[in-house]
């Protein structure tokens, strides 16, 4: 390789490196928003509750959570049913018109599917993100 | 009548569908800070690659390979040829077996995990950084080969193999591929059926037209690595003048500048390795979704089907998944109108004497870097996710409880891949694949045109297009995903 690849190679790389340098956010302040966005009061568990009605039709809704985040899904379900989060790989049977809750804490960061194992229907997306 | 909408009973029907034919994708959406940085980034390293050349004036020394006499171990690539063939022979018959007696999990039985993510996904990273090595490895090459042993002039063929059809068959038979592979019904026995399927047909077509011409103009799994094996760093050929074995040692990608495109079937070829993957990508987003079932049906196609969603639905679906074959199919066409647009930009401008087709054949090998980081970028944590499961899969390859090797309980807990992670390399993979097609076209340019100022022209419209493919690609990758999808 001669020079000129060479200061090519270099102008390239730092140009590369300088642009995202820029566009990368800047932790402090936001995360402070978001953080009170998810958790009202720090050290408390989030809840979410879903809730099945028999025959009614319902949006998977998509759940944002933070990474570390302690959760607690409070789930009431028509029928008996197996809940089944993904890439967890938590398993829990809950039966009909009882309250039942997982506890779980979002250590993994990606997008995870809650599916009812017995009536194969997907009952909410949780996707937690980096903290 | 409860607030349903058409687009919540699609999620509640197809919630547990997978996004292809098996694997859970557990990807984030890119953020849109990373989106727009890969975008920046690719715009801006694209004018210091035209800078390079303005400054350069010539392609360098950087296409010259390094060339090894290999013939004294021509004994050694006959016996890995032959150890290779056997092992693809025993692992596309395991892949049939495991699907008609085996269990019906896509995750238990071995065949799912085995062709879809190790040989599809998996060979085709390796042959990228290796060599070509399904060359040497093809199950059906093999086969074919046995039977000739045995049959005298099984694979001669029997007619000539009619010039017109050139790449066509290995293109239908390519789109059919992905079509099954993303809409078809997956499992375990459906990918037993197309396999003994696709074998059947391979030898059909090496006993119809013989075993060099099937292997190279209709056998699309060999077309489609010998692309990918463009961009590898190692080759082994014969030498032109005294036929010698070489082996030849090159910069990654600059293979790519021997690669020839000579048919429109090729070109739409590589086209649909790029508009595939991102059709791939787009059918899971929220916006493609929504534009079906809400902007479609509100537009018109309600007075059709039924005002109320729920008579709707089952209508609906079903010309949903014509609306979604359709769109698979004529996505590298919607790409060649753009590409040939650009192409024909660059001919105005640099007043080329070449013809349009010439020109869009001769620029067609530099998108192949980007049809390759679209894959990677798109698929490859589905090796990290279930690739890694073969080791536990070979142990029980039926999913019946055996344990043949004591590996059977290894690798129980799914591995996670951390979001910021795969953001990273999804974005700087897009934007190095960016880079290096430019690169590869630049090339190319010297070579085409006869003055350096008409090369470097001639690439304005080129940057212009790889923008668009890269933006495109970065965009999907930063879409809200609908869930179910």
């Amino acid at each position: 390789m001669n020079k000129r690849t060479l200061t090519f190679l270099f102008f390239a790389i730092s140009l590369l490196v300088g642009l995202f340098l820029l566009f990368s956010p800047v932790p402090v302040q936001q995360d402070a928003a978001l953080l009170e966005e998810t958790a009202p009061s720090a050290g408390s568990p989030l809840e979410i509750e879903l809730t099945i009605a028999d025959g009614a039709a319902q949006e998977p809704a998509v759940h944002r959570i933070r990474q570390g985040q302690e959760v607690v899904l409070k789930v009431l379900l028509p029928r008996n049913d197996k809940l089944h989060l993904h890439g967890y790989d938590i398993h829990q049977h809950v039966k009909a018109n009882e309250p039942a809750a997982m506890r779980f804490t979002a250590i993994h960061t990606g997008r995870f599917e809650l599916e009812l194992h017995k009536s194969h229907a997907l009952l909410a997306v949780l996707e937690v993100h980096p903290d | 009548m409860p607030k349903i909408s058409l687009l919540i009973l699609l999620v509640l029907v197809s919630g547990t569908a997978g996004a292809h034919s098996f694997g859970r994708m557990y990807n984030l959406p890119v953020p849109v800070w990373l989106y727009l940085y890969g975008a920046a980034a690719a715009l801006a390293v694209s004018f210091l690659v035209i800078g390079y050349f303005v400054s350069v004036g010539s392609a360098g020394r950087a296409e010259q390979a390094l060339s090894l006499d290999f013939e004294r171990h021509a004994s050694w690539l006959r016996a890995f040829r032959r150890v290779a063939q056997g092992v693809a022979v025993l692992l596309l018959a395991l892949c049939i077996v495991a699907g008609f007696y085996g269990t019906t999990d896509d995750y238990r039985n071995i065949n799912m995990t085995l062709f879809w993510i190790i040989f599809i996904l998996g060979l085709t990273y390796l042959t990228a950084i290796t060599t070509s090595i399904y060359e040497y490895a093809s199950p059906w090459v093999a086969v074919s080969d046995l039977i000739d042993s045995i049959w005298k002039g099984f694979s001669r063929g029997r007619i000539e193999y009619p010039a017109r059809a050139g790449h066509w068959p290995a293109l239908l038979l390519y789109m059919l591929f992905i079509w099954l592979e993303l809409m078809g019904d997956s499992g375990p026995r459906s990918l037993a059926w197309i396999l003994l399927g696709y074998s059947c047909l391979t030898l059909f077509g090496v006993w119809l037209f013989g075993r060099k011409a099937w292997f190279r103009y209709g056998e699309f799994l060999a077309v489609f690595f010998r692309l990918i094996a463009l961009m590898a760093p190692i080759r082994i050929q014969r030498d032109d003048k005294d036929q010698r074995l070489m082996l030849v040692l090159q910069w990654p990608f600059l293979g790519l500048m021997q690669g020839r495109v000579g048919s429109m079937a090729l070109l739409l070829f590589i086209l649909f390795m790029l508009s595939s993957t991102a059709f791939d990508g787009l059918r899971e987003t929220q916006v493609w979704r929504r534009l079906f079932w809400i902007d479609v049906y509100h537009l018109g196609l309600k007075d059709y089907v039924s005002l109320n969603p729920l008579k709707a639905f089952p209508t609906m679906s079903r010309w949903f998944g014509y609306w979604q074959a359709f769109w698979l199919l004529m996505s590298p066409l919607v790409y060649l109108v753009v590409y040939l647009g650009f192409i024909a930009l660059m001919k105005l401008i640099v007043r080329s004497q070449l013809g349009l087709m010439d020109l869009a054949c001769r620029f067609a090998c530099s998108l192949l870097p980007i049809a390759l980081v679209y894959n990677i970028t798109h698929y490859y944590t589905l090796i990290q996710i279930q690739g890694v499961k073969i080791v536990t899969l070979i142990s029980d390859p039926f999913g019946m409880g055996w344990d043949l090797f004591g590996t059977a309980d290894w690798l129980r807990l799914t591995i996670i891949p951390n979001a910021e992670q795969v953001w990273h390399v999804q974005v700087g993979l897009i934007v190095f694949g960016h880079i290096i097609s430019v690169y590869i076209a630049h090339l190319e340019a010297l070579r085409t045109f006869s003055s350096h100022r008409q090369a470097v022209i001639s690439q304005l419209p080129m940057l212009v297009l790889m923008l668009i493919f890269t933006t495109v690609g970065l965009w999907i990758l930063s879409e809200p995903i609908q869930p179910g999808a």
